[in-house]
């Protein structure tokens, strides 16, 4: 399908022409895709960096308050939040009462011991924060059972279950899930330093 | 004829093909925009948090200079004499600048924020700042920025302990 022109030169025909614009039109597409791709993994990379950032955030808070401090016992209704002395144990791990237990803050044992949930939100970040206290056992920080914790409450008594909590920070945005794990103590030094967990060594 | 419709064909393709084009430079200007953005912003904070955890605590910027957009720290290594490190965000030059106006840390800063906390994480109020030796009361420090690009912005919230721990 050769055009002959009146000079006799040949030029493009219908099909070499639509050929050219099929082409054309892949190169548009696949280019297309390429660019789209680069928009959303620079969306998630953005949120993956929210995440980090608010986990970042919570961790140095928790960090710097000091591990416990006595306190006086919420009144009736009030909420773990509302303890007049701010400590990590207070913030964290406040009681082991499933009578106190509230739905953003709830006391439970499980399979790996007690654990004391706690739910908030920072700058539109879902965080779910997870403690329990944990004993140096010579070998390994190992989790208190519920039977070392069940009945103790950060204003009832001075006699702490443990002298470390450790932590898990999971922050929830949409889909997307970050976690963090850190182990705080009452007594420097902490020297453990294990994989994928941050030890922060403080005073009270 | 079929030149006719080969041409017609060719000049849709081309057609359609333009504000494509247009739409794609569009995107990967802002695309680059934002890349230079979250680059400029990871970096200058990553500069403070380097700062934060050398220092050996917080000093009270200079008169003139409002706490909430500045951050001096003091340094201190062994067997050199102790430093002090003033960051400074001005907003009519749009620059975040370490030790001298001269040596940015990032330009095209839209907003840099400083809060300041104490030790049981309450935010120091304007009466405790008042007192002389207010920066010995920080724990932590919050640093928030925002770095801008043509239309494009990252914006860095970043948390930091203060002094020894």
């Amino acid at each position: 399908m050769r055009l002959n022109t009146a000079s006799g030169r040949k030029g493009f025909s219908l099909i070499e022409a639509m050929v050219a614009a099929a082409i054309l039109l892949a190169t548009c597409l696949t280019a297309s895709a390429i660019l789209v791709n680069a928009l959303g993994a620079g969306r998630l990379v953005d949120r993956r960096a929210d995440l980090d950032e608010v986990l970042g955030s919570e961790r140095v808070r928790l960090a710097v308050l000091p591990y416990y401090a006595p306190t006086a016992a919420p009144v009736n209704g009030a909420s773990w939040s509302d303890l007049d002395a701010p400590s990590l144990l207070a913030q964290v791990f406040p009681h082991a009462l499933t009578s106190r237990n509230t739905t953003a803050a709830f006391y439970r044992s499980d399979g790996e011991g007690a654990v004391f949930v706690t739910q908030r939100t920072l700058r539109g970040v879902d965080i779910r924060c997870e403690a329990r206290f944990a004993r140096w056992t010579g070998t390994g920080w190992t989790a208190l059972p519920a039977t070392s914790v069940s009945g103790w409450a950060v204003w009832q008594s001075i006699a702490l279950p443990a002298a470390a909590v450790e932590v898990r920070l999971i922050a929830t945005s949409g889909t997307r899930t970050s976690s963090l794990q850190i182990r705080l103590g009452a007594l420097p030094p902490i020297v453990e330093k294990a994989a994928c967990i941050r030890v922060v060594n403080r005073a009270v | 004829m079929e030149l006719l419709v080969a041409v017609a064909v060719s000049a849709i393709a081309l057609g359609a093909a333009w504000p494509w084009l247009w739409n794609s430079a569009e995107a990967a200007r802002s695309i680059d925009a934002r890349s230079q953005a979250a680059t400029s912003a990871a970096f200058a904070t990553r500069s403070i948090m380097a700062d934060l955890e050398l220092a050996t605590g917080l000093l009270a910027p200079p008169a003139g200079t409002a706490p909430a957009r500045s951050l001096h720290v003091q340094q201190r290594r062994p067997g050199e004499p102790a430093e002090s490190i003033l960051i400074v965000w001005e907003p009519a030059r749009q620059v975040l600048w370490r030790k001298t106006s001269s040596s940015y840390l990032a330009d095209h800063v839209e907003s840099f924020s400083v809060t300041y906390y104490d030790r049981l994480g309450d935010v120091l109020t304007p009466a405790e700042m008042a007192l002389v030796d207010w920066p010995d009361s920080v724990a932590r420090v919050s640093v928030a920025l925002v770095v801008a690009m043509r239309a494009e912005r990252s914006s860095v919230v970043r948390d930091a302990l203060v002094g020894p721990q």
